[in-house]
């Protein structure tokens, strides 16, 4: 009885086949035409970065050119403004003495005069003398001040020490505030 | 009858019939694989290249940009202006230590403020400033953090002085069109007991930088001149110091008879 079930099974094999082959077929076409279409775009895309480059390159040697034609005025400029930054750099570091001593001289009570200073290495020693330990005191009070603290900070008195006349004789050390 | 020949003709119809029927899928199998060799060897390799250029054209871009902005920038640069001020930067930071150009500054600020000039001493080594040289006497690091900025001369003066003429001279130090600055300033009254008179000892320190060597490649942006630093420059250029001889080492009379001679 098998031989019953022989020509359906041949018309399936074949409808398959069949099924398949046009897959196949619609695949393939459809595959060309992305292909082509791909090949198409990137072809596209490709000319036009290159045509792109082509003008940026252009753009690029025009430029250059201008610039070369200009190369004095970029020498000038260069030197001008490799001087003139670095010592804007030392002159904003710098400390200014004429400033700093007027700005003390605000500060220091009229009983007080200094016997010596000495700047160095951010820190000014002061050695002078008072008529009193009151005047020392004002001294003091005046560069714990914001008008003092702008010239000295950590101020501390080294000595302090009275004669048999009263006069007092003082070594005050401080920070100088711009080296802080 | 020969039963055997039969079977093998059916065989070979039947072979040439799977043949036929196979063979028709051979055209869109081709097309599928040529499809696949066209994408991997020709379209992917070129959409990579043109990916590579599209990255390369944005970094020209860039440039062409930069250029083209550096360029506007030269453009607009007045030429003479700028000699001007290069002349003024010059007087501010010379390209060498200009020792005994600084010493006469140094002393036309005493003659103009009073002071009295017990010593000036300088070591500055070699007059010769080579780019990247440290300086010859390298100040030491309590000079301040402006001495490693740039290369320095440095000269030790002591003066004696009153008050007020050691302020005018310190302020005509600080007007000096050259970059210096003071350091390790030491004032004490004459006597112990307090006096009039001052003992006044400082290191100054004058900088200078040689002159660049190259501008760089043409890419290197410019950078114009701030604010500041114009009116710095202006301010020497309006004095005309920029220009005027006063700002160079006096010339003496040369040529003696007797070397040893005292003058």
């Amino acid at each position: 009885m098998p031989d019953i079930n022989l020509v359906p099974q041949e018309e399936k094999v074949t409808e398959r086949f069949e099924s398949l082959k046009k897959r196949l077929s619609v695949g393939s076409a459809a595959l060309l035409i992305l292909t082509a279409v791909f090949t198409l775009g990137v072809l596209v895309f490709f000319t036009t970065q290159v045509s792109k480059r082509a003008q940026l390159i252009a753009q690029v040697e025009d430029n250059a050119q201008v610039i070369n034609s200009y190369k004095s005025a970029e020498e000038l400029l260069v030197v001008a403004k490799d001087k003139s930054s670095l010592a804007e750099k030392v002159l904003a570091q710098r400390t200014d003495y004429y400033q700093t001593f007027n700005g003390f001289a605000k500060l220091v009570p009229q009983g007080i005069y200094f016997t010596d200073i000495k700047f160095s290495t951010g820190k000014i020693v002061m050695n002078g003398k008072a008529k009193s330990s009151a005047e020392v005191a004002g001294l003091v009070s005046s560069l714990l001040t914001p008008e003092g603290s702008r010239i000295v900070s950590n101020v501390t008195i080294d000595t302090l020490t009275a004669d048999e006349t009263g006069t007092y004789t003082f070594s005050i050390a401080a920070q100088s505030a711009k080296q802080n | 009858m020969d039963l055997s020949a039969v079977t093998k003709a059916t065989v070979k119809a039947e072979n040439s019939l799977e043949i036929a029927k196979y063979s028709s899928l051979a055209v869109p199998a081709v097309s599928i694989l040529v499809s696949f060799a066209v994408l991997l060897m020709i379209v992917w390799p070129r959409f990579s290249q043109a990916l590579q250029i599209k990255k390369s054209n944005t970094e020209l871009a860039q440039k062409a940009d930069s250029l083209k902005q550096k360029s506007a920038i030269l453009a607009s640069l007045d030429k003479t202006e700028l000699e001007k001020q290069v002349v003024a930067a010059e007087q501010l930071l010379p390209s060498d230590k200009k020792v005994f150009l600084l010493i006469s500054q140094i002393e036309r600020a005493a003659a103009s403020s009073g002071v009295l000039l017990n010593r000036v001493e300088s070591t500055p080594g070699s007059l010769e400033a080579v780019s990247g040289e440290p300086p010859a006497n390298a100040p030491a690091p309590s000079a301040g953090a402006a001495t490693e900025i740039a290369p320095s001369v440095k000269v030790n003066v002591s003066l004696t002085s009153g008050y007020s003429s050691l302020l005018q001279f310190l302020n005509n130090v600080s007007a000096i069109p050259r970059t210096v600055s003071i350091s390790d300033l030491s004032v004490s009254s004459a006597t112990s007991e307090g006096s009039a008179q001052l003992k006044v000892s400082m290191s100054i320190f004058a900088y200078f930088k040689p002159m660049p060597t190259d501008l760089g490649s043409i890419e290197t942006p410019v950078a114009e001149l701030t604010q500041s630093e114009k009116d710095k420059l202006e301010k020497i250029i309006d004095t005309g110091l920029a220009t005027t001889p006063s700002v160079s080492v006096p010339q003496v009379p040369i040529g003696r008879e007797d070397i040893f001679a005292p003058f």
